[in-house]
């Protein structure tokens, strides 16, 4: 069974590739149906596969960047993309996350900083996920109410609309967005990217977590919008990232292909699945990951404060987290399964 | 444009065009770690952080021959031209990639060209 196994010419070692195509797939379909490169969910995944930690970063950097092409160009055909918009926030994104990264390194010179950070990012997950699943809440009792009372189906009824206050701004230049269907100020967008790349520096994350709902609730961009925009960002983050790490010599170039390979595949079932699944129901399921997500920095959060149960909840952290990729990736692959069929028997009833 | 013009490249002894090469992206590689391009590339770029400057990897080439030992000699004589062929070779792979999967998933059936579904 040797023909399993690829050596990595930088790092050394020796890897079993199947399970890298494996993860770059489901990696590759979450990242595709939500906009986000998964940094968070790679990492662990090449911990388990035996990859050092010292290329885990820059490897999944490099293979998130080639993902988030593919995903954003088969976005980009079904109109998800606002270049214009994506081009705004990523001086935004760039300027704030530089920002970010530097205070931080600030305050690693003043002091221990590791364990605020992880509260922090423990904490932001938590108030994205009441947001999502407030949202969520607020429109299923919107369409509930319209029910009872008899009335057709509220098209627009939403829960938050945080961006209608942000749009009331009037601060030169005013700029139509016309793929997410907006017209604000410049600064909205420009603000909104700073803030989310400030974030992302200092937690030392992608950003894509963060940027999606931020599109969502404070741009006001449509959610199928808001994935294929995020992704069109990550793919210029992802670059600079992975040009950031190779030179500092910590890509193993290799396993970042190979992983592209299977990302190839889920990148593009699960952009397609995006459009079988209405953007409340994309909200949900993300609601879903960032809940993973935070449960996994939780554990990670106790194992620093208890020494005694650190490896084991270390290792329980990196179960989650490959528990959650594969759940959510036969979820969505489920869906697009599903879609598929459906489209499949309306042709053929429309050709009878 | 990087500072000297084409002809101002001082020629090598030898003249091949290898070492033609090699110099002209030195030039390059000085420019862009210049004040002219510290707020763009890799040199100075600040994501990466502090951290990942303590260590030094060294890849070991001696159990290498053919391509793998080309590629991790590369990476050992510099990190420049080895993030140059990483960013180089990233895009076409995913648009190869993407275009192959694309026509897999057509042959399948599935529509890749619009979306009907909205927000509600």
């Amino acid at each position: 069974m040797e023909f399993l196994y690829l050596h990595m010419p930088i790092s050394g070692v020796t890897i079993f590739w199947p399970g890298l195509v494996i993860l770059g797939f489901g990696v590759g379909i979450a990242g595709g149906f939500f906009g986000m490169g998964g940094g968070w969910m790679v990492t662990p995944g090449l911990n388990i596969l035996g990859f050092p930690m010292a290329f885990a970063i820059g490897t999944d950097i490099s293979h998130m960047a080639g993902k988030s092409l593919m995903a954003t160009i088969a976005h980009s055909r079904y109109g998800n993309v606002d270049y214009r918009l994506g081009v705004v926030m990523i001086l935004g994104t760039v300027a704030g996350f530089e920002v970010g990264a530097q205070m931080i390194m600030w305050l690693e010179r003043i002091g221990q900083v590791d364990f605020i950070v992880r509260v922090a990012y423990l904490g932001l997950l938590a108030l994205i996920a009441w947001v999502v699943f407030w949202d969520v809440a607020h429109k299923r009792r919107a369409d509930r109410e319209a029910k009872l009372m008899q009335k057709t189906h509220p098209v627009g009824s939403a829960g938050i609309q945080w961006h209608k206050a942000l749009h009331r701004l009037r601060i030169p230049p005013m700029v139509t967005f016309p793929r997410a269907g907006i017209r604000c100020s410049l600064w909205v967008p420009v603000l909104v990217s700073f803030f989310t790349g400030w974030l992302a520096g200092m937690l030392g994350i992608g950003g894509g977590l963060i940027r999606m709902p931020a599109l969502v609730y404070l741009v006001g961009v449509p959610t199928h919008v808001a994935v294929g925009t995020d992704l069109f960002e990550v793919v210029i983050s992802g670059l600079y990232g992975a040009a950031t790490y190779t030179y500092k010599g910590r890509t193993e170039l290799v396993a970042a292909i190979v992983m592209m390979l299977g990302a190839a595949v889920g990148a593009q079932i699960g952009t397609a699945a995006t459009k079988y699944v209405h953007g409340y129901g994309i909200r949900t399921a993300f609601g879903y990951s960032v809940v993973g997500c935070a449960v996994s920095v939780a554990m990670k959060l106790v194992a620093g404060l208890v020494p005694a149960w650190s490896k084991v909840l270390d290792r329980a952290a990196t179960i989650l987290i490959l528990v959650l990729v594969a759940g959510l990736a036969t979820a969505i692959l489920y869906m697009f399964v599903k879609g598929v069929r459906e489209e499949r028997r309306m042709r053929l009833a429309v050709t009878k | 444009m990087l500072g000297m013009s084409f002809r101002q490249v001082p020629r090598c002894e030898s003249g091949s065009s290898m070492a033609f090469t090699r110099i002209l992206l030195g030039r390059l590689k000085k420019v862009l770690c210049g004040w002219g391009g510290s707020w763009l590339l890799p040199c100075t770029a600040w994501a990466a952080g502090a951290k990942a400057d303590r260590m030094v990897f060294v890849a070991d080439t001696r159990a290498y021959s053919g391509w793998q030992a080309w590629f991790a000699n590369l990476y050992n004589e510099s990190h420049f031209y080895f993030t140059l062929l990483t960013i180089t070779l990233i895009p076409p792979i995913a648009v190869f990639l993407g275009a192959l999967t694309d026509k897999i998933l057509a042959a399948l059936g599935v529509d890749l060209r619009k979306r009907t579904v909205g927000e509600h």
